[in-house]
């Protein structure tokens, strides 16, 4: 009896099956080294704020009264306001705010809700003026979160301060320099080098931004006006100023750990993580984790004290080679938080210590940077640690 | 009695335009000096040439010539399908100008619309004409029945044979009660059996029906069985060769002397037109 | 069991329909399985967590159904239904003017020859290219639409054209000689021969639209949707989430397009046209 069915196709299938099936069960008892990333500085406290429109009276919103800020929830409600993304600190704040503070829900626009909620929608901040210009004609959005230089951007160009993020958190911890953890283990003396520039860079920037005045300060205001702006002529160079003064910028670890840790519960608190999928990858918890990815080893090495202050120690002081290293740095598009990355390019400080700053992006969005690092197609990154902390956190999944 | 009576082209033009007064009845077609000339760029080609014809309502007449001489153009320019260089038609007194609902039209390829059933093709024409709702329903079954495909009413076009679709074809135009109807080789397309059967059922239905009727055809044992008169018409520039009006009794026996006898005429006529090329 | 053996019943009869479907079935169920397989390995291969395995996915996909996810708070069921409802507007504001526009262009050729060289310059654009300014000039509403909408417009208006310049001259002929006036010719005669060709268009447009809505939802979406999902989850390194979202789009494509056939093919036959 001959069968009609194509036996040898059939046996040619069921093999591949059989294989597959077999080097598949080998593969997933085998041990594999996770993707991560090390923090190993941070870039600036604080620099976001929340705004609305010009026709919307603020007081509806918030009244603060020496120091103390009081929501009404009544104004908030059903108010439509942009953020740069849900993997962005600011939307942390802006949920935080809505949902603890005023107590209201928050909503992805366009999702039908029963609840008195506010509602959100993401825009990249350098589309926001335009959206603000507009909705003045569809009153469509009423608000939204940004960080600087857009914020101050955005009150100059005629909405209105609801409050700064610093009001809402003094001292919140925003963007932070990240390693690639592979990159980290294997080039060390490269993350030493970049991060010896970036200190004194971010010295370099504190100081001239305390003393506010004179050629240094105007020409960085330059800078930040250049890099602020995603088209010459849209940031107001008053606005540049005052975005300047509403951000920190500091390199320092410390405390850090237990800011992130607040980070953190609050993402617990949101349900974007659970606690088990830290102990399945074996920490002992989210204090644990995070220790595991702040690593100060480097930046202690490369910062001394001698009495006038913390600086950054100079090639000599730090011994290093006469060779020259590339680096791949993502950056996040328009951001001046991360001026002193750009300030120590513009100056040179990078060719000191022997490091080729090769720029990655603009990425749109801290989530896109953790990308870029994670997929090892970048080696460190300027980044906000919200991104940071739930890429990695996600990562061991 | 030969059956044949002959007629010169010219002689019976010279009648018709000579005064011989008749009431010229709704039905009664006088096509007059007709001339059509195809212009291209590059060239022109007259298609048809000094065509003056008139045909008494009630009369089936054919048209038979050399293939590709314009036959199909004559109908055309008939149905007003298409515009003469020169020329007129005339229906009952009445100068034709573009199609009307007055002379319809059966296609060769039968043109039925495939997304309406047999019903619903048939009531086109009363559809367009505005006919009420119960009305067309009414006189489109009377027509299905004529033709008799009474128990295909409401099938679709694809369902149905050559020999049926032609019905169905020649019912949509009979139901709008045209003066004439334009017949484009209508049996062309289907099987010698089925086309003797096609030929017997139009004269059964024409029986039923005092329409005019223009029938091209290529075969020429078709236009004498059919006809009253055939015109055969010249290579092309197609012109009026000759008209033979056979006036055999009907049902007519193909077998018969005078039968064969005026198909052999004919088909002498056509071979030296033929030949000529 | 006596007279049948085992090996007979097995015996494929390619004429008897049920023998076909099965075999249909057990070689497309085979296909599957090979497919997940290769894809099990690969993502233990490369141990990238953007490349989540078949099991992961599959528990993303079910919790995202059942409870959804926290950032937009709802079940993957409200991402479908906002995507699918742009899809639809998208799909009907196509359909209001390509078929009425391919119509004309399909019996005017003055008009076609007027409109073809600003039609042929914009039908090779990309439909997501312009999502940024759709997006911004609408209001982030209507932008999603819009780009789905110049989707499934060029391909339905092309289709309907062609159809229009298909049909049977004699067609025409045929409803003049039975006093149809221009108005009739059209509606009684061209619409109705043209639906297949639009019905065909309607088919090829979908495809295209359903890869448009995801695309601009991606870029940027003011009211969420499926493609918006995707790319929130993957900014936060939801890489399950993402390949669950993805999963949903391929369903929701495959399901489309097998609706447009199926919608295809009855009409056509149904209109005796095949």
């Amino acid at each position: 009896m001959k069968l009609n069915w194509n036996l040898k196709m059939w046996a040619v299938v069921a093999a591949l099956i059989v294989v597959l099936a077999a080097t598949g069960t080998v593969l997933a008892n085998k041990e594999v080294e996770k993707q991560s990333i090390s923090i190993v500085a941070r870039v600036n406290n604080d620099g976001s704020g929340i705004f609305v429109r010009g026709d919307v009276n603020v007081d509806d919103l918030v009244t603060i009264d020496g120091g103390v800020v009081t929501y009404h929830p009544d104004g908030w409600r059903d108010m439509l306001f942009m953020s740069p993304g849900p993997s962005s600190i600011q939307h942390m704040i802006l949920m935080d705010i809505v949902k603890k503070k005023v107590g209201l829900g928050f909503v992805q626009n366009g999702v039908p809700y029963t609840e008195p909620s506010v509602r959100w929608t993401q825009v990249a901040p350098g589309q926001m003026k335009d959206m603000m210009a507009k909705s003045k004609d569809d009153n469509l959005i009423h608000g939204g979160i940004a960080w600087e230089p857009h914020f101050a951007n955005i009150v100059a160009s005629g909405a209105k301060k609801v409050i700064s993020s610093s009001q809402y958190w003094e001292d919140h911890p925003c963007c932070v320099v990240a390693v690639n953890k592979k990159y980290m283990d294997t080039h060390g003396e490269q993350v030493k080098r970049f991060l010896a520039a970036y200190v004194k860079s971010a010295i370099k920037v504190g100081d001239i931004l305390e003393t506010g005045i004179g050629d240094e300060y105007e020409g960085l205001i330059d800078l930040v006006v250049r890099v602020g702006a995603p088209k010459e002529g849209t940031l107001d160079r008053n606005a540049a100023k005052v975005a300047m003064a509403n951000t920190t910028y500091t390199y320092e670890l410390s405390n850090l750990s237990d800011e992130l840790t607040k980070v953190a519960e609050t993402y617990k608190g949101l349900g974007l993580f659970s606690d088990e999928t830290l102990t399945d990858a074996g920490f002992d918890g989210v204090q644990d984790f995070i220790e595991y990815l702040i690593k100060d080893g480097p930046l202690s090495e490369v910062v001394v004290n001698d009495g006038s202050g913390p600086r950054a120690k100079t090639p000599a002081e730090l011994s290093l080679s006469d060779n020259s290293y590339r680096v791949d740095v993502a950056y996040l598009a328009a951001d001046t938080h991360q001026i002193a990355l750009h300030y120590g390019i513009e100056k040179g400080y990078f060719q000191e210590y022997g490091i080729y700053v090769n720029l990655m992006g603009p990425y749109a969005a801290g989530g896109d940077v953790m990308g870029a690092l994670l997929s090892e197609h970048a080696n460190i990154g300027l980044v906000g640690s919200p991104p940071a902390l739930l890429q990695s956190i996600n990562a061991l999944r | 009695m030969t059956g044949i009576k002959k007629t010169q082209a010219k002689d019976r033009l010279r009648d018709a335009l000579g005064g011989k007064q008749r009431q010229t009845l709704s039905g009664d077609i006088k096509i007059e000096n007709l001339r059509k000339v195809y212009r291209t760029d590059e060239s022109e080609t007259v298609a048809l040439e000094d065509f003056s014809l008139e045909i008494k309502k009630g009369e089936l007449i054919t048209i038979v010539g050399p293939s590709g001489c314009g036959k199909t153009t004559i109908l055309k320019l008939i149905a007003g399908l298409v515009e003469p260089t020169s020329g007129t038609v005339t229906i009952g007194g009445e100068v034709c100008e573009g199609p009307g609902p007055d002379r319809g039209m059966v296609f060769q390829d039968f043109a039925l619309f495939p997304w309406r059933s047999v019903r619903k093709n048939v009531e086109f024409g009363l559809e367009i004409a505005g006919v009420p709702k119960e009305e067309r329903r009414e006189r489109a079954q009377r027509y299905i029945e004529i033709v008799g495909l009474e128990k295909f009413a409401d099938a679709r076009v694809h369902e149905l044979s050559g020999g049926m679709k032609q019905r169905v074809g020649i019912a949509r135009a009979l139901v709008n009660r045209p003066d004439i109807i334009l017949m484009d080789e209508p049996f062309g397309a289907l099987d010698a059996q089925t086309r003797n059967i096609m030929q017997g059922s139009l004269l059964r239905i024409l029986e039923k029906t005092d329409q005019t009727i223009l029938f091209v055809t290529h075969s020429v044992d078709e236009a004498v069985y059919l006809s009253d008169r055939i015109v055969v018409l010249t290579k092309r520039p197609a012109r009026i060769k000759e008209i033979v009006e056979i006036d055999l009794p009907r049902p007519r026996d193909r077998a018969s002397v005078e039968f064969t006898s005026i198909r052999k005429r004919i088909l002498e006529e056509l071979e030296k037109e033929n030949v000529m090329e | 069991m006596s007279g049948k053996t085992i090996i007979e019943m097995l015996n494929y009869d390619k004429n008897d329909k049920r023998h076909r479907f099965a075999r249909r079935a057990i070689i497309a169920a085979a296909s599957l399985v090979v497919f997940v397989l290769l894809w099990w390995n690969l993502s233990l291969l490369l141990a990238n967590p953007a490349i989540p395995t078949p099991q992961k996915t599959w528990s993303a996909l079910t919790y995202l159904f059942a409870h959804g996810d926290s950032v937009s708070g709802v079940t993957m069921w409200s991402h479908i239904s906002i995507s699918l409802r742009r899809f639809v507007y998208g799909l009907l504001l196509a359909m209001a003017v390509a078929v009425p526009l391919g119509l004309f262009l399909g019996y005017s050729e003055t008009l076609r020859e007027f409109t073809m060289p600003t039609l042929e310059i914009l039908r090779p654009i990309a439909p997501i290219a312009w999502a940024p300014i759709f997006i911004f000039t609408t209001g982030y509403v209507w932008g999603p639409i819009l780009v789905v909408f110049v989707g499934i417009f060029f391909p339905m208006l092309t289709n309907t054209m062609f159809g229009v310049k298909k049909i049977d001259p004699n067609w025409i002929d045929a409803a003049k000689t039975m006093g149809a006036t221009r108005v009739q010719v059209f509606t009684k005669v061209m619409f109705p021969a043209a639906v297949p060709y639009v019905m065909n268009g309607l088919r090829v447009g979908m495809g295209i639209g359903w890869m448009c809505i995801v695309a601009s939802e991606l870029y940027a979406s003011f009211g969420g949707g499926i493609g918006f999902f995707v790319s929130i989850m993957a900014q936060m390194g939801y890489w399950d989430y993402v390949f669950a979202g993805i999963a949903v789009i391929a369903v929701l494509g495959l399901l489309t397009i097998t609706v447009s056939d199926y919608v295809h093919k009855f009409i056509v036959r149904r209109m005796g046209m095949e």
